[in-house]
């Protein structure tokens, strides 16, 4: 019998094919969180309240940012599993070796922020047009934004997104080497923002990172910021599980 | 053509040595049976040869190449066990167009005969399956995928012995159509008997014979008669195993390489000799004690 000859690029594709079907339940549960992000939503993000010649006005905001902090927060998680033992079993099925199942992964990945990115910025339009229903009495103002802006809203959470996914990529990988990480990683993080407090000053490690992405204005230094990151992050989750061993 | 081969080949696994410097080579279009008892590094040797695990010392070449990471040898050989967890979302027809998107040879038309003879639902999911059922769905999948070396280890785990029949039938017929290189992992011999051509035993993760089944069928004799007399001919011989029968009688199975006096001998001492099935000589060479269970119980 003749041996075949296959090209790596052929494979990952047929891969994220398989993953895309596999892995329906990251898309069920994206629609679940989103869901749960909009129902938290109506209760509205902020309250201003102020008194005047004694009427009283009260100002709730209402944003669908939670959405989106939801579907990040699912991105976190979602790339975190699919590092577990068993959806890496899933890949040695079937022809691969892991440069092709982590590049695969980071493809399904990809794939998945896009589909969080637009479906977030979409909820929270959802959202508005049931509040515009539910608050009909009351005297709601709702901003228009433009199509280039709902584009650029979506572009910007999927960065967001693709960024949280990254890390939880990397933490699920580090994790998979040695469960102790799995145990180092929060301890750390947490340990740090405790002591932190305890001294009154400002967390350090945290804090920086979010002020890195999120004062950053131009968008594109973020995107730049965000895909230089979230490169390094996937090179050495691949570099990682390079030589790790498979359905032991 | 090797299609493969294992040059001093070792694996430590978490302190014990699972497999010691295991050297051996197979043919290509051959069908090899991989027995030993279990534990003794079967499943271990395997992984390594699929490319699942890498060996800790020696080397090991699969299509002269180094099977571990490796996606050439990936997409030539197919490794079937009863450990195939398949993705909980997807039905078993999923899962057989999906083996047929990967594998070059897959043979579709094969796969949908197969599936209907043992009366699939392929609407089903893989999880449900019965143990039996999962092993005879994950042989289809080997069979179909046609790769020019197809690893199965332990196949028939928890097949009903009509189907293990059966498997067997399609295996052999499979392989007389499409020749390709087959090693199948198993404890029971005399099942797989009729199939091999080969036979690769191994023994605490060591090499203990690696010959055609003719010379296996060869390979031992058993003498059985009077007690003394059988052993004043087999005192200087290795034993591999014996048994008491009655009071004075004893079974004995030695290496078959008796001198023509000897066998004269064995006349005079009115000692019957008898040819060792097969299956035999594989359980008294891995046995670990000479007397087998008996031994446990015999404290006398």
């Amino acid at each position: 019998m003749f041996l075949t000859e296959v090209k790596l690029w052929d494979i990952v594709k047929k891969q994220t094919q398989y993953k895309l079907n596999a892995y329906l339940s990251v898309f069920s549960s994206l629609l679940f969180i989103q869901v749960v992000g909009i129902l938290f939503s109506t209760n509205g993000s902020g309250n201003t309240s102020m008194g005047f010649n004694g009427d009283s006005i009260n100002i709730r905001f209402l944003t669908g940012d939670l959405i989106i902090i939801f579907t990040i927060i699912w991105a976190l998680i979602s790339a975190i599993i699919i590092t577990t033992k068993a959806s890496r079993n899933d890949d040695f099925i079937f022809i691969s070796n892991r440069l092709s199942s982590n590049l695969s992964n980071i493809l399904f990945l990809i794939i998945a922020s896009i589909v969080g990115g637009v479906t977030s910025i979409l909820s929270g339009i959802f959202l508005k047009v049931i509040l515009l229903f539910v608050l009909k009495n009351d005297y709601t103002l709702g901003t228009l934004i433009s199509f280039q802006e709902l584009l650029l809203g979506m572009f910007v959470s999927f960065l967001y997104i693709i960024l949280f996914a990254a890390i939880g990529y990397f933490v699920g990988m580090v994790t998979q080497i040695s469960k102790w990480f799995g145990v180092l990683i929060p301890a750390l993080l947490i340990g740090n923002s405790i002591i932190s407090a305890n001294q009154g000053k400002e967390e350090f490690l945290v804090a920086e990172v979010v002020k890195f992405f999120a004062q950053e204005s131009s968008l594109l230094l973020f995107f730049a910021k965000v895909i230089f990151t979230s490169s390094i992050l996937f090179f050495l989750s691949v570099i990682l599980s390079n030589k790790m061993e498979v359905r032991k | 053509m090797n299609v493969i081969e294992c040059k001093e080949v070792s694996k430590v696994y978490h302190q014990k040595k699972a497999l010691s410097n295991l050297s051996f080579s197979i043919e290509e279009n051959k069908i090899t049976g991989l027995i030993g008892r279990n534990g003794a590094g079967k499943t271990t040797l395997l992984k390594i040869i699929a490319g699942f695990i890498h060996d800790t010392e020696g080397e090991t070449l699969v299509f002269g190449e180094e099977p571990f990471n490796n996606l050439h040898v990936s997409a030539n050989r197919i490794f079937i066990d009863d450990q195939m967890i398949f993705p909980h979302s997807l039905t078993l027809k999923d899962i057989l167009k999906t083996a047929a998107s990967f594998y070059h040879n897959w043979d579709n038309d094969l796969a949908e005969r197969l599936v209907s003879y043992y009366s699939f639902n392929l609407k089903q999911r893989h999880h449900h399956l019965s143990k039996g059922m999962k092993s005879t769905f994950n042989s289809i999948i080997g069979l179909a995928a046609r790769c020019p070396l197809t690893i199965f280890d332990e196949p028939t785990t928890g097949m009903d012995s009509s189907v293990r029949k059966d498997f067997y039938r399609s295996l052999l017929k499979e392989y007389l159509n499409f020749p390709r290189t087959i090693i199948l992992s198993s404890h029971l011999l005399n099942e797989i008997e009729d199939l091999l051509e080969d036979i690769l035993l191994i023994k605490d993760g060591e090499k203990c014979l690696h010959v055609s089944l003719e010379e296996l069928k060869e390979y031992a004799i058993a003498l059985n008669g009077d007690e003394e007399k059988v052993k004043e001919i087999t005192s200087n011989r290795e034993i591999l195993y014996e048994k008491k029968i009655g009071i004075n009688q004893l079974y004995v199975v030695v290496k078959n390489d008796l001198s023509l006096r000897e066998k004269e001998q064995t006349v005079f001492s009115n000692i019957e000799l008898s040819a060792v099935p097969s299956d035999d000589v594989c359980s008294y060479l891995t046995n670990k004690s000479i007397g087998g269970i008996d031994d446990v119980f015999n404290r006398g």
